[in-house]
């Protein structure tokens, strides 16, 4: 651990803290009676640490003040891309690292499932229970009915190694969040643009406006935010897209109240008008997308192979304007069949035959004739000049304009259109790689941003699955999360329930709650209770673990080595940048590094992961950036300089040739990847089920547009509901109204409200805002309460829980497995008050309050 | 003389409560007690034409505060360089400061049987650091510093603020803390 040298300030800064940060914990608390009757903390007591904030994917820069074995407070480390600022949720972290409510050993259910009864057992006997049969699974019903869930991560590394590992054994995956978090457009980018381009890489510091679409500013990474202020502040333009008042919209140029689900209107039409107002980059759509390139009958592209018997299947035909005739475009040799072909964009064209084709570009502006601001306004609900405004202040100022999302825009039946849409958006208005606009993050090797390429080759199991995919995936010809492995949430729960297309029996959970975050809380609850074998790996007992067989205690992210990034949804400098996160203290009792849990599982299972442990992959990917581990734990943070047009300079590509890591070397605008996966080559816009617009005569029943997936400024996810602080400033799972329609149903501010869909009903605490239309619903997600017992329904998973009541047996994205987590709604006042059991007062909190040194 | 005192600037303040929850870690405050409240002023309109603005709320540091003319026990006090603080030795918890002040920004804390309020971070401000609040928030919303000193950061914001340097209101006690609000019309 690096003790660093105080300096004079320090020395006093510290001094200073010692008097007043051993209140941390509050007076009636032991730690503050034992530390205020000690003597006064002599500096040299304190160590100062530097580290990174994992309380949510923005990976801020803090230090640690630690004394005696406890985290005495955090602040924010300056000097870096997080500029010393941090959110309230980095100042939960010594709570939750000494939390009463901590698990610190091995354990073992005795009781039945929800129980609540568990007995303490080593690693070794938690291990002689767990591998035995993982392995006799694995022999008699095959690999792939051993699925795992990696939530959201307690970091990237953890999900990379549980992904190598499980699917090394022969798992293709099952729970976890690809379906409803960046996963499933990353993966839809990749296939458009070679790799993603739409969260990271917004080159706010000289952007000219930002078009942000259902971000609000309190997902991750504040630090954004001050980007964003200084843009505005030289004069860029900020147009935020949200179906809510936020506090993005608050501070927006131009706010798009859109209705829920209908953004992709919005993207077309943009498109539309970037289009026919003729204002789209020409010489970047012909010469780096693969707009030029004519189209057959049956959709896909015209290629050599197509006019000649045994000619090559990867030259795309074009129409050439220089020489009047067909040329090709080799997507080997990533060369054009003539050096100076100027292939036309649009038009239908001949080829020696006589047949006629469309361009690629003519098709897409066919598909897009239709949406006229007019058009748009119909289904989005924001008024046309609005929507031509916004286009104005995008076409207008690109290139040099960047687009920014949210996760919830991928809640949809058409996410992978909105993400092509919006690549496609890019990539006419000349924004892609281009200052101020969006900066595709390659995964060639280069520094700090190893983490998305340090992976080892697949193993002999892992081929054998891929070629297969289809006996053994879980949602067969359905989603292909990450291009590659199938099974999704929802399709595992069918497949739990259903037994088809097979029964999974191993179930291997860690940094997730699927109960809070999958669709239909009770019905993944059965299906959990379905496993033979059910293992949870976390830092606290939680409503999945409640039905678990073994729990293994997990390490706190600042109780652990890591090389850390800033996560999905940042410009640079943040971005560019890695960091170290080191211990503040060691982890308590037996918990373990949960990356070291899943090595160690590796070695057990005989799984070559590649690396010998973290410290070697660690090394690994920080070459690049010549250096060692040791040295970044002394240095702090590495930022690697911003490049532009890197398409030009082969920087994009591993074969460092120019071009894009796709398919064609090109954007493939057109994308006959996605026609291959269920969907169109071109993006469509398609209605929600359970909306306004497809389902009118249900709004008898359910009168109101219900939505979830507003961030919290206090909460990342299902974490932190045992933090005081945190309960403090967000104290209620909270639904907002408005208060004309708060009004027709009798409902007060703070009153305790029914959200009711056709699939049940939740409750929450009703805050009457205007920020919200009268046609709709926000409700909080992934509440549960650590303060209830297990008994009453595992924590109170479902009773505040929306995700309780959205039926699983819905249409999912087929080419990434995304689905709208909304509907429609009624609510009216819960006579019954508020739920059973849970905190509503301060004092009450003081139970999650961490105790003192030795009286844990 | 001297004059520490902290300008807000609304503008870039996006009410996320950082603030609050940095105080409470850097003074060891009670659970049930702030001494930075996140306000919400807003929204005001019919959807979807709104306006709000997030307001933090702490004490105003008053050049003449009646919480001190009112304290039997001389408990709160104002320091040579302006900052009121409650002496806790002295405080016997009568709450008529709690009536007195103008802004509710005083909280009665049972537990410690005192009144507990913002100190301007005192104990860092005499190590020369900025209290807690300015040196974490994810807007830079805040500036400390000396009035008196017309080459401080405060001075030089309230210079360049001009009209839209706001103040609570005042019943006269001189409120010290400003608030820099350009983008909406001021309503606290």
């Amino acid at each position: 651990m690096n003790n660093l040298n105080l300096t004079r300030r320090q020395f006093l800064k510290v001094a200073a803290v010692a008097g007043s940060a051993a209140s941390l914990f509050p007076l009636g608390n032991e730690v503050l009676k034992g530390l205020a009757t000690a003597a006064p903390a002599q500096p040299s007591d304190m160590k100062v640490i530097q580290s990174a904030c994992r309380q949510c994917y923005g990976r801020c820069t803090i230090n640690g003040f630690v004394k005696d074995g406890r985290v005495l407070k955090v602040e924010g480390k300056p000097g870096t891309f997080s500029e010393g600022t941090v959110c309230s949720r980095a100042f939960s972290i010594p709570q939750i690292m000494h939390s009463p409510l901590r698990i610190k050993y091995p354990m073992k259910r005795v009781g039945a499932r929800g129980e609540g009864k568990w007995q303490r057992i080593t690693w070794e006997e938690a291990w002689d229970i767990i591998i035995p049969k993982m392995k006799e699974v694995q022999e008699k019903y095959g690999g792939h009915t051993i699925v795992f869930n990696n939530g959201t991560g307690r970091d990237q590394l953890i999900l990379m190694t549980m992904q190598k590992c499980f699917y090394e054994m022969g798992s293709t995956g099952g729970f976890g969040v690809g379906n409803v978090c960046k996963i499933a457009n990353d993966d839809v980018q990749r296939r458009i643009v070679g790799n993603p381009c739409q969260f990271t890489g917004w080159d706010g510091p000289k952007t000219k406006t930002i078009l942000m679409m259902g971000r609000a500013l309190y997902s991750w990474g504040y630090y954004d935010w001050l980007t964003i202020k200084r843009a505005q502040e030289r004069g860029a333009k900020l147009i935020v897209v949200d179906p809510r008042y936020t506090v993005a919209a608050s501070k927006a140029d131009l706010w798009l109240p859109v209705r829920q689900g209908s953004d992709l209107a919005l993207i077309l039409t943009f498109i539309n008008m970037l289009i026919t107002e003729n204002r789209y980059d020409k010489t970047f759509v012909a010469q780096w997308t693969n707009a030029p390139f004519l189209v057959k009958e049956d959709g896909f592209l015209l290629r050599q192979s197509d006019l000649v018997p045994g000619g090559s299947t990867d030259q795309f035909i074009v129409w050439d304007e220089t020489s009047n005739s067909i040329q090709h475009w080799d997507a080997k040799a990533m060369a054009w069949s003539s050096s100076d072909a100027q292939p036309a964009l649009l038009g239908t064209h001949a080829v020696p035959s006589g047949k006629q084709y469309r361009t690629a570009f003519q098709a897409l502006a066919d598909s897009v004739k239709m949406w006229t601001p007019e058009k748009a306004a119909e289904v989005t609900w924001v008024p046309a000049e609005k929507i031509r405004e916004a286009a104005r202040l995008y076409i207008d100022n690109s290139p040099g304009a960047c687009f920014m999302r949210g996760q919830k825009i991928e809640f949809s039946n058409h996410s992978s259109s909105k993400s092509h849409a919006i690549a496609i958006m890019m990539a006419l208005a000349g924004n892609l790689d281009a200052e101020g606009g969006n900066l595709v993050r390659p995964d060639t090797p280069h520094s700090v941003s190893a983490v998305f390429q340090a992976l080892p080759p697949h193993g002999k199991i892992r081929k054998e699955t891929i070629a297969n995919i289809k006996k053994y995936s879980l949602c067969p010809g359905q989603a292909k999360i990450s291009g590659e492995i199938g099974g999704f949430a929802a399709a595992t729960t069918r497949a739990l329930i259903t037994e088809k297309p097979f029964l999974p029996r191993v179930y291997w959970g860690q940094t997730t709650e699927p109960m809070a975050g999958s669709l239909d809380s009770r019905q993944v609850c059965e299906a959990l209770k379905k496993f033979e074998l059910t293992v949870n790996v976390d830092l606290f007992m939680t409503p999945t673990g409640e039905l678990s067989d073994i729990i293994l205690p997990a390490a706190h992210p600042n109780e652990v080595d890591r090389i850390e990034y800033p996560q999905s949804g940042h410009s640079w400098p943040a971005a560019n940048t890695c960091s170290i996160r080191q211990p503040f203290v060691p982890p308590p009792g037996e918990c373990r590094d949960d990356v070291d849990i899943i090595f160690d599982l590796a070695k057990r299972m005989n799984v070559d992961m590649g690396w010998k442990d973290k410290y070697h992959w660690f090394e690994f990917a920080l070459a690049p950036s010549k250096i060692t581990f040791e040295e970044l734990r002394k240095k702090g943070h590495l930022t690697r300089p911003v490049t532009y047009r890197r398409y030009q300079t082969g920087k994009l590509r591993r074969d460092n040739k120019p071009g894009f890591q796709t398919s064609s070397g090109k954007v493939n605008l057109y994308s006959e990847d996605l026609k291959k996966d269920g969907w169109g080559p071109l993006p469509a816009y398609i209605e929600e089920p359970f909306s306004p617009l497809s389902n009118p005569e249900m709004l008898k029943d359910y009168p109101y547009i219900f939505f979830t997936g507003g961030r919290s400024h206090a909460y990342f996810h299902s974490e932190y509901r045992m933090s005081p602080f945190m309960r403090e400033i967000h104290p209620f799972p909270t639904v907002e109204i408005n208060p004309k329609t708060a009004e027709k149903h009798g409902i007060n501010d703070g009153d305790w409200v029914y959200i009711e869909t056709q699939h049940g009903r939740c409750k929450q605490r009703a805050c009457l805002t205007t920020a919200i239309a009268p046609h709709s619903i926000h409700c909080d997600h992934d509440w549960w309460f650590p303060e209830k017992p297990v008994t009453d329904d595992l924590h109170g998973i479902f009773e505040c829980n929306p995700n309780a009541i959205v039926s699983n047996d819905r249409v999912h994205d087929p080419a990434v497995g995304t689905s709208n987590y909304g509907g429609l709604c009624k609510i009216y006042k819960a006579e019954d008050g508020p739920p059973n059991g849970i905190y509503m007062t301060a004092q009450q909190l003081e139970a999650f309050m961490p105790k003192a040194p030795g009286r844990e | 003389m001297t004059r520490k005192i902290m300008i807000v600037d609304l503008d870039r303040c996006i009410g996320c409560h950082s603030c609050a929850v940095a105080c409470k870690q850097e003074n060891g405050i009670s659970l049930g007690v702030f001494y930075n409240k996140v306000r919400t002023v807003g929204p005001f309109g019919n959807y979807p034409d709104l306006e709000l603005y997030y307001l933090p709320v702490i004490c105003q540091h008053c050049n003449k505060p009646e919480c001190v003319n009112v304290c039997p026990t001389a408990a709160s006090y104002k320091r040579q360089d302006g900052i009121v603080l409650v002496d806790h030795n002295k405080c016997i918890g009568c709450q008529y400061c709690i009536m007195a002040c103008p802004y509710g920004v005083r909280t009665y804390d049972k537990a410690k049987g005192v009144i507990e309020k913002c100190t301007l971070c005192a104990h860092r401000v005499e190590v020369n650091e900025v209290p807690a609040c300015v040196s974490i928030c994810p807007g830079k919303a805040r500036i400390f510093g000396d009035l008196d000193d017309p080459n401080s950061e405060v001075s030089k914001a309230v210079r360049e603020a001009g009209s839209f340097l706001h103040r609570f209101a005042d019943v006269g006690n001189e409120p010290g803390v400003g608030y820099i609000l350009k983008s909406r019309k001021w309503r606290s």
